[in-house]
């Protein structure tokens, strides 16, 4: 559940990055439509929510919550370097 | 950043306003806060670090709970303390896997008077040694001056509580050790004490220890176990600092045990070489282990919110004070943050400057809740403290009343008189069996026997970790017949206010008593993101002051480089010299856990030295590559000086240790990596060229801060 938590929030960070003009030109080559940013981050904000529940089933209602900043914390960090050093990687995750 | 050109006798928009504040205010105490951010987040496992600390107890064996050798372990007990009050057992756990039993010995005090006795004395007692003057005043008078609020405590709540153990434990001639420890355990300062627990609890718990505030120290194992031991789960014990829990209460007890010989020693805390009843033993043998002295992991727990070597109280003032100035800046921060969204995962490395800023952000605002939560409530840990009026006004009676209503809260233990009547214990494996299948697997952190051998013994269970943030700091706790195993009524729950509700989870926050590997881990974490954005906004400063500056090198330029280097390099050195020391200082030397501290500190010192006499890069290099190299070869010292080496620990299972050499392994490296990048490094400035740059390597010092934290 930690895992899947993390997972989770990761690749809700990665769509909302793609939904950015600067990250998703970086992952994509092209910035695309205004309206395919948005669907991204529309669906990060989504796989963000769904984190929640995910840390809450492994770790109860208080410290759940409390664990999801945290893994939202580290998944964001771990995005903002793979967006630094290999933003391309993250091309087949999101479309 | 616009330090230089900031005036202060036009209007000017509140963004420069607060970049103004956001600069000074992070860098005034940010070398102070970078201390205590790393200190802080090792404190996370200050647990694990002790028990690396004493290699004598890494033969320990992993064993479930079924398999604990509590047979073995009771009749150690009835050995050593037949007549004792009460028994304790901290059973094995994924922080700790020795098995560590104490107990509290009977009460043999006249009944009638005591508690008009116990005042003068204790409070007689605790004059005496500790604070000198002061506190013997207030010791004397028995009372109530009103701040006096130590001696108060003692008479009052101390009277309360600890009379038992007091009574009992001089009975032992230990007295002075003991009491020291319950006093360490506690708590600092009238005022301070509350600083520690939430709210009124605090108050309440600490009062007893104001004596021990002072040197002595440390809460000390000695007091988890004591206090365990009073049978009074749900009582102040139980939300005090110490959680309810086996890793906390050997948190205290390993370290505290130790810290507890080295205060008899080191600070004369009183009771002469007594290590106080206390045993660690292998869970599977029932074999007993004998950790050396050491100044565990708890030095560096007490150093981040005490420093060391001062008055605790201004210690705390002035970690009170950093805090403050973290809140300023971090509130500032955001304000100052013009992008935070648009940059949320930006980070552009190679850029000089640019990338120091994106380094500085990112570790800022990727963890703010943590930073805003671990700030604040490390202010309202101070709380009472920092802020008396709170309690003045709500109290305009005096301190009287409010420690007469905190003493209402308290649970009084309702657990029978002794019969006098002997009769034999019950079996222990069976009624772990039955509490853990009562928790659907929970598993039990600590067993107290009260009354061992009597036929109205009770035995009481406690779970090993907490079920919430939001519970105070209650534990669930079954308590059984200790004759006959039945289950009795579980013991009565402590009512918590809001407020006291509010403080309590924000404790928990802080303090991660909650913590199960995961969050814990996650906690850690998130210190070392706060330590990066420290140490990324020192460097910051003076990166963006380097390039402007073509001529001489402005003295306080160089000044902040100095501290910066000694500072943030500096403490990593000590960090690892605290740990060699640990382990090159012989076992046997009486002062051997304040010697780690010194060496600590002379490491320290020597760093700061080094930074004054050398180039600003050579001494980042020097100082990287020398932490690096400590640290990569801690695992190697480990293995070299009685520890478990690490393919043992792995066969072993033995993930504290794992993690211990497995993190000195992956920071040595990282600091060693961090060193040659910046030797090979060259200022993109060209004005820069001529003098020495900090480390100006963008991504990679922080990198080295995270390996070293």
């Amino acid at each position: 559940m930690n895992l899947l938590c993390l997972v989770l929030s990761f690749w809700g960070f990665a769509a909302i990055s793609a939904g950015m003009e600067r990250h998703a030109k970086d992952i994509f080559a092209a910035a695309g439509s205004l309206r395919a940013r948005r669907l991204r981050l529309l669906a990060g904000y989504i796989l963000l929510a769904l984190a929640l529940p995910a840390a809450i089933a492994a770790h109860g209602l208080s410290i759940g919550i409390a664990v999801w900043f945290g893994i939202l914390a580290l998944a964001s960090s771990a995005l903002a370097l793979v967006l630094a050093y290999c933003p391309r990687i993250l091309r087949w995750a999101l479309r | 950043m616009k330090g230089q050109t900031m005036t202060f006798d036009q209007p000017r928009p509140l963004r420069q306003s607060m970049s103004w504040l956001h600069t000074w205010s992070g860098l005034l105490l940010g070398w102070l806060l970078f201390a205590i951010f790393v200190t802080g987040t090792l404190s996370y496992f200050r647990n694990e670090i002790t028990f690396w600390m004493q290699p004598e107890l890494h033969g320990a064996q992993p064993v479930a709970t079924d398999q604990i050798a509590f047979l073995r372990a009771l009749a150690l007990l009835g050995r050593d303390a037949p007549d004792a009050q009460q028994w304790s057992l901290t059973l094995p756990t994924p922080r700790n896997p020795t098995l560590g039993l104490s107990w509290q010995a009977a009460e043999n005090r006249p009944p009638a008077g005591d508690v008009a006795r116990e005042r003068p004395d204790q409070s007689g007692i605790r004059g005496e040694g500790e604070e000198g003057g002061r506190r013997g005043n207030r010791g004397q008078g028995g009372a109530p001056s009103p701040d006096s609020a130590a001696a108060e405590r003692s008479s009052s709540d101390g009277a309360i509580r600890e009379r038992p153990n007091r009574e009992g434990m001089r009975g032992e001639g230990e007295e002075g050790g003991r009491r020291g420890n319950r006093g360490q355990g506690g708590a600092p300062s009238p005022d301070s004490a509350a600083t520690e627990r939430s709210s009124s609890d605090g108050a309440i718990r600490e009062r007893p220890n104001r004596g021990g505030m002072r040197g002595e120290g440390e809460e000390g194992g000695r007091r988890g176990g004591l206090q365990r031991e009073q049978g009074e789960p749900d009582s102040l014990a139980a939300i005090e600092d110490r959680p309810p829990v086996g890793d906390a209460a050997r948190e205290r007890s390993n370290s505290g045990e130790a810290r507890g010989a080295q205060r008899q020693q080191g600070q004369g805390g009183g009771g002469g070489g007594h290590r106080g009843p206390r045993l660690v033993l292998d869970p599977a043998s029932g074999s007993t282990l004998e950790g050396r002295p050491t100044a565990g992991g708890n030095f560096l727990y007490r150093f981040h919110f005490e420093l060391y070597g001062m008055d605790r109280i201004w210690a705390r003032w002035i970690v009170g004070i950093a805090t403050m100035f973290m809140f300023v800046a971090l509130v500032s921060g955001v304000i100052v943050h013009r992008r935070i969204f648009k940059d949320f995962f930006t980070f552009r490395p190679g850029k000089g400057k640019r990338s120091w800023l994106d380094a500085h952000n990112a570790s800022s605002v990727l963890s703010l809740p943590f930073h805003l939560i671990i700030t604040f409530s490390g202010l309202v840990l101070f709380g009472n403290m920092l802020v008396p009026s709170a309690q003045q006004s709500a109290y305009p009676e005096g301190l009287d009343a409010y420690r007469a209503e905190a003493r209402r809260m308290f649970v009084p233990s309702d657990i029978p008189k002794p019969s006098g009547e002997r009769a034999p214990l019950t079996d222990l494996a069976a009624l772990v069996a039955v509490a853990q299948n009562t928790w659907n697997g929970e598993r039990v952190g600590s067993i107290t026997i009260t009354h061992p051998g009597d036929r109205n013994a009770v035995i009481e269970m406690r779970q090993m970790n907490f079920p919430g943030l939001t519970g105070g700091r209650n534990i669930p706790t079954l308590r059984f017949d200790g004759v006959t195993g039945e289950a009795l009524a579980t013991p009565p729950m402590r009512e918590s206010s809001l407020v006291q509700a509010i403080g309590s989870t924000l404790n928990l926050l802080h303090r991660g008593f909650f913590a199960t590997p995961v969050p814990r881990w996650l906690l850690f974490l998130a210190g070392i993101g706060g330590s990066l954005m420290i140490a990324s906004g020192l460097i910051m400063w003076s990166v963006s002051r380097a390039r402007k500056s073509p001529g001489p090198v402005p003295w306080g330029h160089r000044l902040v480089e100095v501290t910066n280097i000694a500072a943030i390099a500096g403490l990593i050195v000590a960090i690892a010299v605290h740990f060699w020391a640990n382990r090159l200082i012989p076992a046997n030397l009486a002062t051997r856990a304040d010697w780690e501290i010194y060496a600590f500190f002379i490491a320290w010192a020597i760093m700061l030295l080094h930074a004054l006499l050398r180039p600003g890069k050579a001494a980042w290099v020097e100082q990287l590559a020398c932490a690096g190299a400590l640290f990569a070869l801690l695992p190697v010292v480990n293995a070299a000086t009685g520890g478990l080496a690490l393919p043992g620990s792995i066969g072993r299972g033995l993930g504290l240790l794992i993690g211990f050499d497995l993190c000195a392994l992956v920071s040595g490296a990282g600091l060693l990596f961090t060193a040659y990048k910046v030797h090979n490094h060259v200022p993109r400035a060209r004005l820069a060229a001529e003098k020495p740059l900090p480390g100006t390597e963008p991504a990679l010092l922080p990198a080295a801060m995270e390996e070293a934290a």
